[in-house]
């Protein structure tokens, strides 16, 4: 049994217990996380006045910025700080959350905060975790499905409207949903996932020819979703007195699945020249990889980015921050 | 700089499972399994443990230098096949019971370790009896001394004499299986009805109601003790080659009569047997220590392995003179292999230097175990809406003496959880020792049991002296001593009387501590080690004028001491303590609201 990693937080919905020190097993072998006063994975406290000529990046997204399965030290923010002199990398990563949560907590712990760039990195499958006011989650204490609470944003006339302010207490252990016959599995997909076991690589093929996209809420600029969350990078924008870099970090689906990452790129591409924002694309670093290679950067079965995934993603996003940054 | 040599212990696949953690020789980590998996005595390989070591040193696995297992699973296999072919079928049944730990789970260490860590780290290999004498002589601060290790059995060695001097180890004699002390004391154990490796102390705990009146039979029958105090069972009255049972039908008939069965009622057949087995032990454990100490010329004594948590006997060592000084490792059960095995990889393999140890011992009070912040404390209580209120250290101290001193049954969790069976003030229930009902409401509305023992108290160590004729310091709780004459109340044991009714008898001015022979088991507590409990009897010296409560571990029957919040509060909830403390965080029951405990937590626990 690990320690319990989070608390409630009235606004977050829930943060990392500040100073706590613990370890995590996991079938990567287990990683140990480090807490901030803040309640983040952060190795320093970025309260402290920023050393004079060093220069300070907050970074903004779920668990695959918090770094779930990796300890602090290997995650990308932690490389991109090793290979870059003179950048302090702040990690406000918050697993499991969309990025209403991630802007939520740039305004409650990060925006005094002395900095010279700030990185909105949401992994592309958070806006389908914007419009909902829960998150099923294991429980760190016994392993159990849990409800949690979580804050959200309706969009009322072109506003941002905060619902579950204060965010309710409870967390509620809920029985595995069970799957519906529409949502098993179908011939087709059974002997896809068969003969993708033979043969590396087919699924993906077989997505990239029928041009699946997914989340589909990328699809439109019209979408309700991708309305929303625009809507909060551009709230996020106007509050940050920093220069803004997106950065959409792609699903192992986009990496190795074979689905098009066209739309989602467009969608913040768009957004990106709205606000004046940079525009990070760690994706061409993973396509770049022998396929074969590519699945060897997240861990068998969960699905976030194991040590190599975060090389990958520090490479790619390093080098960019370099040009930002005018390294 | 060189990077730090980082050592995991590891014990497991018997009973009570481990994992401890050594950096650079000093001792950083050790937690038992049965603390994080909530099942006493867990033997499963320790994955928790390990974790928890893991992140007590803040190191990845891959920077281990090594895993070191605390035995020889070879010599283990060895003999379990031995005794099979000695045994022919009738040795079947033990085969089938000890084959799969033998040569299935403990032939797999590499791949449990490989698998949980997900690294290339060495594994190494120790000796059972090796590991324990290196538990007890490497955390010591003597750079010389003789070690006794008795237990029931390791690989083939249920006795060893070695002696310790620096960083080297020097085995001198051992006995070995199927002559076993450790197994003969279980043997009796489990004729009077508690469990075999669980039930021992409760045997030492009813010795003192009984009378001897069976030793010459068991020393005429069942074990032939020389005068160097090596032995040899008489194995025909004995099971544990042949069957499943630790006796036989000619042990029954030799002790008048079948054995207890259990939970049923004490006899004072039972209080002889333990009286009886309890006079034997001592003899034995006081020739080999004469004998270790005439062929070491050394009068300092380290011991380890079950039979060293056998504190009458502990004591008696002491109070006979035959030594000087004497260090006993707090986990003197397997558990404590896996530090032995870790320290010793340390020194013998990794060559780290012993530095002289300038205070009581290495091992730091035995708090090695898991703590938790007041964040993570608040964390839990916030989020369940649990009432509490925060006072600071010193605050702290006042009110739970208070608390004791006006008859509350407080829980007491603050700082890092003990290593070994004893709770020593982090994970302790406390109550007031002056009270004639402490005893009997710890008994029925704590740990909902009717118990023939009392508790133990934990004494101011300057103190000590006061209450106990005790020469020494008793960190751990593992020696007993006698109560003083001045504090004795008149006192007669009448043997039909039930031993409930005995023990809630007054014998002293201490009632709730004091056992029905006048002896206590005692641990002193020192500011050094545990400024928190220290400072808290301090303020109880204040308003009572005495330096001593009643401490008895944090947990209800059959369960393990807690080790989280959440078991805490739980634990607290389930009984009808009055205050809870968790770090600084003060919980009063009237003030919680109701409980709604789902569980059957009476079927949780299996009984000893």
């Amino acid at each position: 049994m690990s320690r319990d990693l989070f608390e409630y937080h009235p606004v977050l919905g829930y943060r990392f217990i500040p100073q706590l020190k613990a370890r995590v097993r996991h079938e990567g072998g287990g990683y140990l996380v480090r807490t901030s006063s803040l309640g983040f994975r952060q190795t320093s406290e970025p309260t402290r006045p920023r050393t004079p000529g060093v220069q300070r990046v907050l970074v903004f997204g779920d668990s695959y910025t918090a770094g779930d399965g990796v300890s602090n030290g290997y995650r990308y923010t932690d490389l991109i700080e090793q290979q870059l002199d003179g950048v302090e990398v702040v990690n406000f990563g918050l697993p499991g959350s969309g990025t209403d949560q991630q802007y939520l907590s740039y305004c409650e712990y990060a925006k005094d905060i002395d900095a010279d760039l700030l990185v909105i990195a949401p992994m592309v499958e958070n806006i389908v975790r914007n419009p909902v006011g829960h998150r099923l989650t294991m429980s760190s204490t016994n392993g159990r499905l849990v409800r949690r609470a979580k804050p959200y944003f309706e969009l009322s006339n072109g506003q941002l409207v905060l619902k579950h302010s204060p965010v309710p207490k409870a967390v509620v252990e809920v029985d595995a949903e069970p799957r519906d016959q529409e949502t098993q599995p179908g011939i087709a997909q059974r002997l896809t996932a068969a003969a993708d076991e033979r043969l590396p690589g087919f699924k993906a093929w077989t997505q990239r020819v029928r041009g699946i996209t997914w989340p589909v809420e990328y699809d439109s600029e019209d979408d309700p979703a991708w309305r929303l969350m625009r809507e909060i990078i551009v709230q996020w924008k106007d509050k940050a007195s920093t220069p803004v870099a997106l950065c959409p970090i792609p699903t192992f689906g986009h990496v190795q699945g074979g689905i098009k990452a066209d739309p989602y790129l467009k969608r913040f591409a768009e957004v990106a020249q709205t606000i004046d924002a940079s525009l990070i694309n760690p994706l061409p670093n993973f396509l770049d990889l022998p396929y074969a290679e590519r699945g060897s950067c997240r861990f068998p079965n969960d699905e976030h980015p194991n040590e190599k995934g975060h090389e990958v993603l520090a490479n790619a996003i390093g080098a960019q921050l370099r040009k930002i940054l005018k390294l | 700089m060189a990077s730090a040599k980082h050592i995991l212990g590891v014990s497991a696949f018997y009973h009570d499972s481990a994992a401890a953690l050594v950096s650079d020789g000093e001792i950083i980590a050790a937690a038992q399994e049965e603390r994080f998996s909530r099942k006493k005595h867990d033997p499963r390989f320790p994955a928790n443990a390990i974790n928890y070591c893991l992140e007590e040193g803040g190191i990845e696995a891959r920077d281990l230098a090594a895993v070191v297992f605390y035995e020889n699973p070879i010599k283990t296999m060895d003999r379990v096949v031995q005794m099979l072919a000695e045994t022919g079928e009738a040795g079947l049944g033990p085969w089938l019971e000890g084959a799969p730990g033998a040569l299935g789970t403990k032939i797999r260490f590499d791949d449990l370790v490989a698998n949980e860590l997900k690294c290339d780290v060495p594994v190494l290999y120790s000796e059972h009896h090796l590991s324990h004498a290196a538990s007890t002589y490497f955390p010591s601060a003597f750079e010389e001394a003789g070690i006794l290790t008795v237990d029931g059995v390791g690989e083939w060695a249920t006795t060893t004499l070695a002696m310790g001097r620096g960083r080297e180890i020097e085995v001198l004699e051992e006995i070995h299986f199927p002559h076993s002390l450790g197994l003969l004391y279980s043997a009796f154990t489990q004729f009077c009805g508690f469990r075999v490796n669980s039930g021992e102390y409760k045997l030492m705990g009813l010795a003192p109601y009984g009378r001897p009146v069976f030793a010459d039979i068991i020393r005429d029958e069942l074990v032939a003790i020389k005068p160097d105090g090596s032995f040899a069972l008489n194995l025909e009255y004995f099971g544990f080659l042949d069957s499943l049972s630790m006796t036989n039908s000619r042990f029954h008939e030799l002790l008048g009569g079948e054995p207890r069965e259990a939970e049923s009622r004490l006899t004072q057949r039972e209080c002889d047997l333990a009286a009886s087995i309890q006079v034997v032990t001592e003899e034995a454990v006081m020739k080999l220590v004469e004998t270790l100490v005439r062929t070491t010329g050394t009068r300092n004594l380290c011991m380890a392995g079950g039979v060293a948590l056998n504190c009458v006997a502990n004591g008696k060592v002491i109070r006979e003179g035959l030594v000087d000084d004497i260090w006993i490792q707090p986990a003197a059960g397997d558990a404590g292999g896996a530090l032995g095995a870790a320290m010793l990889a340390s020194y013998k393999y990794f060559d780290i230097p012993r530095a002289p140890c300038n205070k009581r011992d290495r091992q730091n009070g035995s708090y090695l175990g898991a703590g938790y912040s007041n964040a993570e404390v608040k964390a839990y209580l916030d989020v369940n809406e649990k009432p509490y209120q925060v006072l600071e250290n010193e605050e702290r101290a006042r009110y739970v003496a208070q608390s004791i001193a006006d008859g509350k049954i407080v829980g007491y969790m603050v700082g890092r959880m003990e290593f070994g069976p004893r709770s020593l003030g982090s994970r302790s229930i406390l109550g007031d020792p002056r009270n004639q009902d402490t005893q009997s409401t710890m008994n029925l509305k704590i740990k909902y049991r009717e118990s023939f023992r009392p508790f133990a108290p934990s004494v101011l160590d300057y103190r000590s002296k006061d209450y106990f004729d005790l020469e020494s310091d008793s960190p751990y709780m593992l020696l007993v001593a006698p109560v003083k004459e001045e504090i004795r109340l008149p006192f007669e044991l009448n043997d039909e009387e039930d031993l409930v009714d005995v023990v809630n008898r007054p014998r002293s001015s201490l009632p709730a501590i004091t056992h029905v022979d006048f002896s206590a088991r005692v641990q002193t507590v020192h500011e050094d080690t545990k400024p928190d409990y220290f400072n808290m009897l301090r303020e109880f010296e204040k308003i009572t004028g005495e330096g001593v409560v009643v401490n008895t571990s944090f947990n209800v029957r059959g369960e393990p001491p807690v080790c989280s919040p959440r078991d805490a509060y739980v634990c607290f909830m389930r009984t009808e303590m009055d205050v809870l403390v968790m770090e600084n965080c003060i919980l009063e029951k009237t003030q919680q609201p109701a409980f709604d405990d789902v569980a059957d937590w009476r079927g949780e626990y299996e009984l000893d």
